[in-house]
């Protein structure tokens, strides 16, 4: 809300749409005391007149003022607004609201009438009531356009209740007996604030369109006067012939105005009830520019040309209007061809923010601010991938990195045919691909992962969920690339189909020799099958070591507590812990070491300086109690 | 190859089955609309003050100057009620009439056949909303697909909002403001009208050149004040569309930017907005009512124009009762499209 109203444009929406209000009001006044003019006072001497300083606005063609006339019509207006936004707001919310919440026949019955008057043409229906009913005021108006027109309103109430009758609180608050009325008003009703204003502000724009038309077609009363209705005489008068503009146009003008300024503030409400949808604010795409062009482009060479993967220094920050947070702080990790790396920490530790920036896919507001991420292929070229631009990485996109992302019903497109979405990766990488051998190269690297091939005319929806998930896993490997990005590949799928697909990824990997980076919050899988292990802790890494080392050797005091957090795998006693406290808060990250707030071996000088990753044997640790402990084995990297 | 053909045609079979199926439902819901509607008609000028069917016997013996024939007052009862048969009875009468498609006489056209003046205006409106509404959609889709693929961009903050702005703009005002410029000013167009009434009915080149040139600005009107609402909602869902997961993958895979913004992006976007057109026909009519008064196009809107005025009871029921068929259809023909382009069967689009 607050949010909304220091939007520019909801401010000019709301100054006018107060404008209007004081004029509605004082209207009557201000043509008495300040105009002098009688809104239907004729005066056959006066007829037809442009503005003048007699007439600010002119006159019609029976010589009534216009300007006094619009000043009249405000409230004409403005009451059929308000008693259509009001009226169809609250029978919108008793209905809706009650069909969500109570459910089962009563919800049937009132969604069907809530559809049947969605698809009435509603205003043929309030044209022909109004047309029996003779000389309607605006009152009647309004409460015609609300008894007809509340339904798209109550639609929206309904599916808002019944997501939110599910939810946690509001079942907590059944269980313990509160009676269904108080839980509709305390729990349910404040959560659909948003769309209460919505409704309300939507619902006076309908009311004053709807009275502008139907005073248009004559059905307000002969001596009322509306907007609406000095269209309509100024067009039966021939103002159109004459050219007498300035009494047609002006009434126009002042729906537009009136509408659009309360458009506006909805516009406005709605982009700060839903931020995802206004995309990018002016201070964050500026910060991106700034940071584009930080990033050099100086030529760096691998450690190793054993890497695969080298990642060093890598940080991202989300890049908000209240300044960034660093969600990856100079990581550095190297993945050995043919390795299997995996990546565990708590969600919110950063680990899928590194990995879509590992493969260049910063989610906006995600910003890669510095650091590198050396790729090198079989034939020995390393390519710095931070540094190249989008149209640069395309070439190398599904042919070196590839990546499985953790539910394959979000990861699949739903309309498209899953062979179709094997087909356009294959073409685009290699353009002399015949659409026939593409299809044959599909059915091939599906039945390495044991679907049939005629399931590549299967849309998504039409298999089940372990097949959608080895679905991904084959379109993967479509391009022969040399490393896999995993991102928690088998936490949608049920255990036995776990298994399954574990076993199907490494016989693969067995067999195609690429390298994987397998993130995932299970530390116990990840000890099954990854060569070596990486900890992220509040997007660091704290502790990286060969995966036994890890699981019977943790250096670090997190990684103890998350090893001791889950059941081992092969031996039967031990009795599970898990880690105090919660994961820190990244827009406010603690001081020193951000574990040492649950760390229970901290001391002096935790909380003030930040641990270095050392190496300890074969193991990297970032924990303070290492430091200084042996100096000859200590090496900084 | 050829073992697996059979199996791919069940799946498909049985997907089109399933569509069927769906459709079906709809067609379900529709008749049970025009039901409702039906009974409406019924039910509305027996609720209304005073008593409809005694002052249209009075109008048509004013218009006349002799005393309505018995068949007529039958006819007037059954459509408006005001004798002495039970509810029922008079309901079952009503229902006669109807399916005979008998919708009485025009009072201010006395004796006109309502179902005659009616059916002269319907093929006008059909078009004329038909075409309009097929190319606001098109164009306001197209414009939203742009600006959302660069959402937060200039184009997108200046365009977005003023699209939201549009959307009060009322039709009529708009019509007049296009008859002023464009008809008189300028004098590109016919002030009024739907026809050259000087070239002869017909299939000629000539003939349809002339309605082509009529209905312009009509169209235009209606294009200008719907396109808004399209840009705004494909818009929005294409900037939800952008952050899925399927997008995140399909970039992955080093497909060029459009064919992600359009196989991946758009296609799928745009599919509530054939919900969101089966939903907003019954606005765009009522609009395009106001508009054909203001071009005097000689469409339902002029008709029920005329019949509000003068009070023509007939012809406003029939005017409410044919529109609401027409939009029923043209709802179900939005919902049939939507089934097409999405192979998944919804139970609730």
């Amino acid at each position: 809300m607050r949010n909304a109203l220091s939007d520019r444009r909801a401010q000019a929406g709301l100054l006018i749409a107060l404008f209007f209000t004081a004029i509605a009001i004082f209207g009557p006044l201000i043509n008495e005391h300040v105009l002098h003019q009688n809104p239907l006072a004729i005066d056959l001497e006066a007829f037809g007149q442009p503005p003048s300083s007699a007439h600010l606005l002119g006159t019609t063609s029976s010589g009534q003022d216009v300007l006094a006339q619009l000043i009249a019509g405000a409230s004409q207006s403005m009451i059929a607004g308000l008693v259509a936004a009001l009226l169809g707001t609250a029978i919108a919310i008793i209905i809706g609201v009650t069909a969500g919440t109570l459910g089962g026949r009563i919800d049937s019955a009132l969604t069907a009438v809530t559809n049947i008057f969605l698809t009435l043409p509603g205003f043929a229906l309030i044209l022909i009531v109004a047309g029996y009913t003779s000389n309607a005021g605006p009152v009647l108006i309004g409460t015609i356009i609300a008894v007809f027109g509340w339904a798209g309103g109550s639609r929206a109430l309904r599916a808002q209740s019944l997501s939110l009758r599910n939810r946690d609180f509001v079942q907590a608050s059944r269980m313990i007996g509160e009676s269904r009325i108080r839980v509709v008003i305390v729990e349910v009703l404040p959560h659909l604030t948003g769309w209460v204003t919505v409704m309300l502000l939507m619902g006076f724009v309908g009311g004053i369109l709807s009275e502008a038309g139907l005073a248009f077609l004559g059905l307000s009363g002969v001596d009322t006067v509306s907007w609406g209705t000095m269209i309509s005489q100024a067009q039966a008068q021939n103002a159109l012939l004459g050219g007498m503009w300035w009494w047609f146009a002006p009434p126009g003008l002042c729906i537009v105005a009136l509408g659009g300024s309360v458009a506006l503030i909805n516009f406005a409400l709605d982009q700060s009830y839903n931020p995802r949808l206004s995309g990018l604010s002016r201070g964050q795409l500026n910060a991106f520019q700034k940071i584009k062009k930080r990033v050099q482009r100086t030529p760096k060479s691998p450690q190793s040309s054993e890497n695969v993967l080298e990642i060093s220094g890598l940080t991202v920050e989300y890049v908000t209007d209240r300044g960034n947070v660093v969600a990856c702080k100079q990581v550095s990790l190297n993945v050995r061809r043919g390795e299997i790396v995996g990546l565990a920490g708590e969600s919110g530790s950063g680990k899928s923010t590194l990995l879509t920036s590992l493969v260049r896919l910063d989610r906006p507001p995600a910003v890669t601010t510095s650091g590198s991420v050396l790729f090198t292929d079989r034939q020995g070229k390393t390519t710095d991938l931070v540094s190249q631009s989008e149209a640069e990485l395309r070439p190398l996109r599904w042919t070196s990195i590839s990546l499985v992302l953790q539910s394959a019903m979000t990861a699949l497109n739903p309309v498209m045919r899953l062979g179709d979405q094997f087909i356009d990766v294959l073409q685009t990488h290699d353009t002399t691909l015949s659409k026939a051998a593409a299809q044959k190269k599909t059915h091939e690297l599906l039945k390495n992962v044991g679907i049939a091939p005629n399931r590549s005319n299967s849309y998504p929806h039409e298999m089940s969920g372990g097949m959608r998930q080895r679905a991904t896993i084959a379109l993967a490997l479509a391009c022969d690339p040399e490393l896999v990005v995993m991102d928690e590949p088998t936490t949608a799928v049920d255990v036995v189909m776990q298994r399954q697909i574990l076993a199907n990824v490494l016989d693969l990997q067995r067999k195609f020799g690429f390298a994987i980076v397998f993130v995932t919050h299970d530390l116990s899988l990840l000890v099954e099958i990854a060569d070596r292990i990486a900890i992220m802790y509040a997007g660091k890494i704290i502790e990286v070591a060969a995966a036994e080392e890890i699981w019977n050797a943790p250096q670090h005091p997190y990684t103890v507590g998350l090893r001791d957090s889950f059941p081992p795998l092969s031996q039967t006693t031990v009795s599970l812990r898990g880690i105090p406290g919660a994961p820190p808060d990244l827009r406010n990250p603690p001081s020193g070491c951000s574990f040492h707030p649950r760390c229970p071996l901290k001391f002096d000088g935790c909380d003030r300086d930040e641990p270095e990753l050392l190496q300890i044997g074969e193991t990297s640790v970032a924990c303070h109690q290492y430091e200084g402990a042996n100096p000859k084995e200590m090496v900084i990297q | 190859m050829v073992k697996s053909r059979p199996d791919a045609a069940v799946v498909k079979l049985v997907a089109s089955h399933q569509g069927l199926r769906r459709l079906g439902r709809r067609l379900g819901f529709y008749l049970m609309v025009a039901a409702v509607a039906i009974t409406l008609n019924f039910i509305i000028p027996r609720l209304m003050p005073g008593d409809p069917g005694t002052q249209l016997l009075l109008k048509i013996q004013q218009t006349t100057g002799i005393a309505p024939s018995e068949e007529t007052v039958k006819n007037v009862r059954a459509l408006f009620g005001g004798d002495d048969q039970n509810l029922a009875a008079q309901y079952l009468t009503y229902l006669g009439q109807i399916f005979q498609g008998n919708l009485g006489v025009s009072t201010s056209q006395y004796p006109t056949p309502v179902s005659e003046l009616v059916f002269a205006a319907l093929p006008w409106t059909v078009l004329l909303v038909g075409i309009s509404t097929v190319l606001a959609f098109a164009i306001g889709v197209t414009i939203g697909i742009s600006l959302g693929w660069k959402a937060g961009g200039r184009a997108d903050s200046f365009f977005t909002p003023a699209a939201a702005i549009l959307g009060s703009i009322p039709y009529f005002w708009v019509a007049v403001l296009a008859v002023w410029f464009f008809a008189i000013i300028l004098g590109w167009f016919p002030i009024a009208g739907g026809y050259d009434p000087s070239i002869v009915p017909g299939f000629s080149l000539l003939y349809v050149l002339g309605i082509l040139k009529f209905g312009f600005l009509p169209a235009a009107t209606i294009i200008f004040s719907t396109f808004g609402g399209w840009v705004i909602g494909q818009r929005n869902m294409m900037v939800t569309t952008l952050g899925e997961d399927y997008i995140l993958l399909a970039k992955a895979k080093g497909l060029s930017p459009r064919r992600i913004m359009f196989r991946y992006a758009a296609r799928n976007a745009i599919l509530p907005s054939f919900t969101g057109l089966a939903l907003s026909i019954a606005g765009i009519v009522a609009g395009a009512l106001l508009t054909e008064v203001v071009f005097g196009y000689p469409g339902m809107g002029s008709l029920l124009f005329r019949a509000v005025t003068e009070r023509d009871y007939p012809v406003m029921q029939a005017v409410f009762l044919l529109t609401t068929f027409a939009v029923l259809i043209a709802n179900f023909i939005a919902d049939s499209t939507y089934a097409l382009l999405d192979p998944r069967t919804r139970e609730d689009g």
